[in-house]
């Protein structure tokens, strides 16, 4: 076996190389897109607000009569909430404890619009410094309380240490003055924002603002008290902890941990061990919300991977395949005579077999082990890949040599014509294409999904093509037959004629080579269009190649220092801002934009957005505003609009989240956007500080930079790459599997006057037709793909915009799919001098 | 004198079939090889005989049906119709482990490719010892270097093929197909890449073989050096064998060869072509049964015309 080998190592060698190369992508691309998905996720939970992110059991005191009577219960609750949560929660957090209570927002006696709340929270104190007084101590009333103030609020409410404030029949003595060790940071903007401050708030339709104050209070005091209190234990998610592999499980946990903390027949009480009814107690959290989003873009990402891995899988195993039934034929002499000599089908097919196992087991465990240098998670699910494609690479060889070597016979006379395909084998294709129709028509319907039925679908579909093609590949063979014998010189006949000979033999290329191109078409257009819709999404989100911002306004005298600042092109003043349309009872709330849009639409032309005309002599709204006649806004100016179009969206302007949309159609009395053309630089430099200046190369850097979104396109970009270099093995491998036959045929013609040039032409359209009928449909499949896959698989997270929405450009996949099919036939064209030589 | 009860026992006995007792039997055996729309009738009803221990050369022309004859013989193709008997063993109705068990240890193969016959990367002995271990697993290397000696090759043990001439790859070749003890050798022109020197000298080794181990040879040979040196010489034309020529060696220490038509079993003969021709013989012939012949005319212009 290993002589076998030995004899024949240069193919052997070819075979293990491909085998290594397919390991290490098929184990480290996935790898390397978890690592970033994991990497994603802790973005995701990094970046959002900590008590979005974090799970907080809320008890409310007015519905509940069970509640804890002091700081030590409320301690002992923390551990016994954090017991009663789901493992699968639980595993994910880390081990803070921040919990404490407060009053409901008490109105203080004799003002107005003031409020006051009484807090305890474990982790306060640590975190600030008494400027005056001391820490609040027990109380000896339960209406009566000694309380400190941040020193902010304090001095607001105009409160002075030892002053006592009345609120709704309480009382609260000033014992002490404090300020934050470290003001702002995220213990006092997210976990205790507004306790160091004074929160304002305005209600719907009032003419004024509601002021609010905490006070800290002694937690065994405040517990005694009467007033109703709202009880809350945080438990901070670990941000490393969620990955894309637990993030699903996590997500039923906090559904869990939902339904267990409002309460069951199951629930028992925290506080006092004894059976609740749930009243009064809830689970607020935003986790479970950023995971499904999370979930939706990692199903998006997996589907899309899973279909660029499984052409891939399909090029390496066709490729491998090839190399395979290469080292067969190379090897058939041998085992040929040991079959004669007496060996068993079994022996020679384990020979065989084994040879193969040697060339591949090796050299796929040696992929798999150099896929663990790319960074990424460990998982036994990656060494699936190699194994799989060792496993059949294997038996492909076992039933090939088993195949060849069935019976002992040297010679076989079927060359004298072709076999008919069997019936079994007509239905199996047929079976092929039905399923992979039947395939594209679910996925169509029902997506990607997790199903992997459907995950095998679109290689399946790329089989599909090839076996189609594969039958359809006689006809115009035949054209190009009658073509050729037309022509007096006889060599292009011959070579034609050799390619019809050699069309059985191009079964097993086409399968390889179709799939191949197709995805790598299909990732090229994908990746293409993701840059273009990444694009777009910019210019959408900034509505101008650069767009300066400032609360205050911009004066006209600065705009027109912007304007002739050197390296500023264009400037158009715009009023971006909000307001309520004077709609109905309530009011409408919208989003309103008063620019030059003849002036905005120069400034634009040449972008990839269409700025919408101006409507004569009144304002463009959204639909939901266009019913009306007129309407009052008090923004920019008190005015009455007249809609006359109507307008879905504007770049730059974010009504998304359901706000109505009104452009108005003129040069802003008040401006505090300007939409620049020019150097970025220029105009950071010209505008004072504290204006914001975003242009598109941010916004764009911005959306790339994700870690998703950039291994996503890696990924593509990888896949792609190497399937270009699999068609290209696949067509050396072709080359070299004819090459003896080859040989002799030219050297044969070679003797009745064949000329050099003439084999060469002679091998190119030998091998040609093939190779053009694989490039064309798999570039013709590859740029159908998104069509035929349509909303499967849903790049919208990664573009920011719904994707699809471009015109699909072939340019690239087809010189991509061009490029391997000149080098082939170049290689192909050489190859034929080689062969002639010999 | 028989009794008339004699001749009834005698004519109700039961007779010797076909061949009984020859080591190698075909009888009527018909190959084809069936492709889609083309047939390919490569044997056509061949009849042979062959005894035990014997050294026969078979010839033909290209394409008449030597080596189907050969691989059919081997257990390396099976014939579509008709009866062949290697050493007993039916070789229509053996199963696929028979054949293997046939192909193992009742008969040893020679082709004519040189290259073809030994494993490039197995020196000579290793290629001697391959067949005993496909059949048993057991590598008898004392036996090994008997055949080795015993075909003037020891000498050659330790080389690889490409080390060796042709000759000497070809006398390995015979050693590997006697490895396993095989009642019949078949050699598919052994000596058709070789000299005429180096023809004699593996010629020679197949010779040895047959007289010193018994085993029974058939040789498909185009060298009429080989064809001059064996006992029997059988003719083979489109697929049925034609003709035998048996040589034996006169009172003066001559040979003397005498070739014959065969008849077959359904009485059928194929005359010579040039026979044919010369007396412009075809369609039909006129056969008049004289006392001790049978004479065959060319049909005359009246029956031609009839």
């Amino acid at each position: 076996m290993i002589r076998l080998l030995a004899a024949h190592r240069g193919t052997a060698a070819l075979l293990a190389l491909l085998t290594l190369t397919a390991s290490l992508l098929v184990a480290g691309v996935p790898r390397a897109l978890e690592a970033s998905l994991d990497e994603s996720a802790a973005t995701m939970l990094r970046t959002s607000p900590p008590l979005t992110t974090a799970l907080t059991v809320v008890l409310e005191s007015t519905y509940s009569s069970d509640v804890p009577d002091g700081v030590e219960k409320v301690t002992q609750a923390n551990d016994l909430w954090r017991a009663a949560l789901p493992p699968n929660v639980r595993s994910v957090l880390d081990h803070t404890a921040r919990f404490g209570y407060r009053t409901a927002w008490l109105q203080i006696s004799a003002t107005r619009h003031r409020y006051v709340s009484l807090a305890w929270a474990n982790d306060v104190a640590p975190q600030i410094r008494y400027v005056a007084g001391k820490a609040p101590g027990p109380s000896d009333s339960p209406k009566r309380f000694e309380i400190a103030l941040a020193t902010e609020p304090a001095a607001a409410f105009d409160l002075k240490l030892g002053d006592t404030i009345e609120f709704e029949g309480y009382q609260g003595v000033i014992t002490g003055l404090w300020e934050p060790l470290t003001p702002g940071g995220t213990f006092w903007n997210s976990y205790h924002s507004g306790m160091s401050e004074v929160v304002k708030r305005r209600p719907p339709l009032s003419e004024e603002t509601d002021l609010f104050i905490t006070a800290l209070a002694d937690g065994n005091a405040l517990a005694k008290g009467k007033m109703d209190r709202l009880y809350n234990w945080t438990y901070q998610v670990n941000p490393t902890a969620i990955t894309a592999r637990n993030a699903r499980d996590v997500l039923d946990g906090v559904a869990d941990a939902g339904r267990e903390v409002a309460g069951g027949p199951r629930s028992v009480s925290v506080a006092t061990g004894l059976p609740i009814q749930g009243m009064g107690t809830s689970l607020v959290t935003g986790l479970d919300q950023l995971i499904k989003e999370f979930l939706d873009r990692l199903a998006t990402t997996r589907a899309l991977m899973a279909v660029l891995l499984g052409g891939l899988a399909v090029a390496c195993f066709g490729t491998i395949a090839l190399a395979v039934r290469l080292l067969g034929s190379r090897a058939h002499g041998s085992l040929t005579l040991m079959r004669a000599r007496g060996g068993s089908l079994r022996q020679i097919t384990v020979v065989g077999g084994g040879a193969i196992a040697l060339a591949v087991a090796p050299a796929a465990l040696v992929g798999a082990g150099l896929s663990l240098l790319v960074p990424g998670p460990s998982l036994p699910i990656l060494l699936a890949g190699p194994v799989a494609l060792a496993v059949a690479a294997i038996a492909y060889g076992c039933v090939q040599t088993a195949r060849a070597h069935r019976q002992p016979i040297a010679e076989s006379r079927d060359d004298v014509v072709t076999r008919r395909p069997s019936p079994r084998r007509i239905a199996l294709e047929v079976l092929i294409v039905l399923l992979a129709a039947g395939g594209v028509q679910l996925l169509r319907t029902r997506g990607l999904g997790d199903d992997p039925f459907m995950m095998v679908v679109p290689p399946l579909l790329t089989v599909a093509a090839a076996l189609v093609a594969l039958r359809v590949y006689p006809f115009p063979l035949r054209l190009l037959l009658r073509l050729a014998a037309r022509r007096r010189d006889a060599a292009p006949y011959l070579g034609v004629a050799m390619a019809a000979r050699a069309a059985t033999g191009a079964t097993l290329p086409v399968l390889t080579l179709l799939p191949a191109l197709a995805i790598c078409a299909y990732g090229s257009v994908t990746a293409d269009g993701l840059a273009t819709a990444q694009r777009l999404a910019a210019w959408q989100q900034v509505g101008a190649e650069i767009r300066v911002q400032r609360s205050e306004g911009f004066p006209a005298d600065l705009i027109e220092r912007i304007r002739r600042t050197p390296g500023v092109e264009q400037v158009v003043p715009a009023a971006v801002g909000q307001t309520n349309a004077e709609v109905g009872f309530t009011g409408r709330d919208t989003a309103v934009v008063a620019v030059d849009l003849d002036a905005y639409r120069k400034l634009m032309a040449g972008s990839p957005l269409d700025i919408p005309r101006p409507a004569a002599g009144g304002a463009l709204v959204s639909s939901d505003l266009a019913a009306m006649s007129s309407f009052d806004i008090t923004w920019p100016e008190r005015m009455t609009v007249q809609p006359k179009g109507k307008i879905a969206s504007l770049p730059g302007v974010d009504n998304a989240s359901g706000l109505a949309l009104i452009v108005l159609p003129a040069q802003p009395k008040y401006t505090n956007t300007l939409l620049v053309n020019g150097d970025a630089e220029a105009v950071r430099k010209a505008v004072p500080a504290g204006t914001v200046v975003r242009t598109v190369e941010d916004a764009l850097a911005e959306i790339t930079s994700v870690p998703l979104v950039s291994s996503l396109v890696t990924g593509l970009r990888v896949v792609t790459l190497s399937l270009a270099a699999y068609a290209l093995a696949a067509v050396a491998i072709m080359l070299v599997s004819g090459a003896a036959e080859r040989a002799r045929a030219l050297t044969l013609l070679h003797a009745i006057g064949l000329t050099r040039r003439q084999a060469k032409g002679m091998t190119v359209l030998e091998i040609g037709p093939v190779l053009v009928l694989a490039v064309l449909a798999g570039l013709a499949l590859g740029l159908g793909l998104p069509t035929l896959l349509g909303d499967g698989i849903d790049l919208s997270a990664y573009a920011g915009l719904p994707f699809g929405d471009y015109p699909i450009d072939p340019v690239t996949p087809a010189l991509l799919a061009g490029g391997v099919a000149v080098v082939a036939l170049a290689g192909v064209y050489l190859g034929g001098s080689r062969a002639k030589s010999r | 004198m028989h009794s008339l009860a004699d001749l009834e026992a005698q004519a109700g006995a039961a007779k010797p079939a076909f061949g009984a007792a020859a080591h190698i039997l075909c009888d009527n055996l018909v190959r084809i090889y069936k492709t889609e729309g083309v047939e390919v009738v490569a044997l056509q009803g061949l009849d042979l005989l062959i005894d035990k221990g014997e050294l026969i050369a078979i010839v033909g022309a290209s394409g008449s049906g030597k080596s189907t004859l050969l691989n059919v013989l081997s257990g390396l193709d099976v014939p579509t119709a008709g009866l062949a008997r290697v050493a007993g063993m039916d070789l229509l109705s053996m199963t696929a482990k028979d054949r293997l068990r046939f192909r193992r240890s009742v008969v040893g193969f020679i082709w004519q490719q040189t290259a073809r016959n030994l494993l490039p990367y197995l020196t000579a002995q290793e290629n001697v010892l391959l067949p005993m271990r496909l059949a048993t697993g057991k590598a008898d290397r004392a036996r090994a270097g008997e055949l080795l000696d015993l075909l003037g090759v020891a000498d050659c043990a330790g080389r690889r093929p490409g080390e060796m001439s042709g000759g000497q790859q070809q006398r390995v070749a015979i050693a590997v197909a006697l490895a396993n003890a095989p009642e019949v050798i078949l050699a598919d022109e052994p000596t058709g890449e070789l000299d005429s020197d180096t023809s004699e000298e593996v010629f020679g080794a197949l010779r040895r073989a047959n007289r010193e181990l018994g085993v029974t040879t058939v040789i498909v040979t185009h060298d009429p050096m080989v064809a001059d040196e064996v006992d029997r010489t059988i003719g083979i034309r489109d697929g049925r064998t034609s003709s035998e020529t048996l040589r034996r060696t006169s009172e003066d220490g001559g040979v003397i060869a005498e070739e014959y038509a065969v008849l077959d079993r359904a009485g059928r003969l194929q005359l010579p072509r040039d026979f044919m021709t010369a007396l412009d013989m075809e369609r039909r012939v006129r056969l008049e049964l004289e006392r001790d012949h049978i004479g065959v005319w060319p049909a005359n212009q009246g029956d031609e015309q009839s």
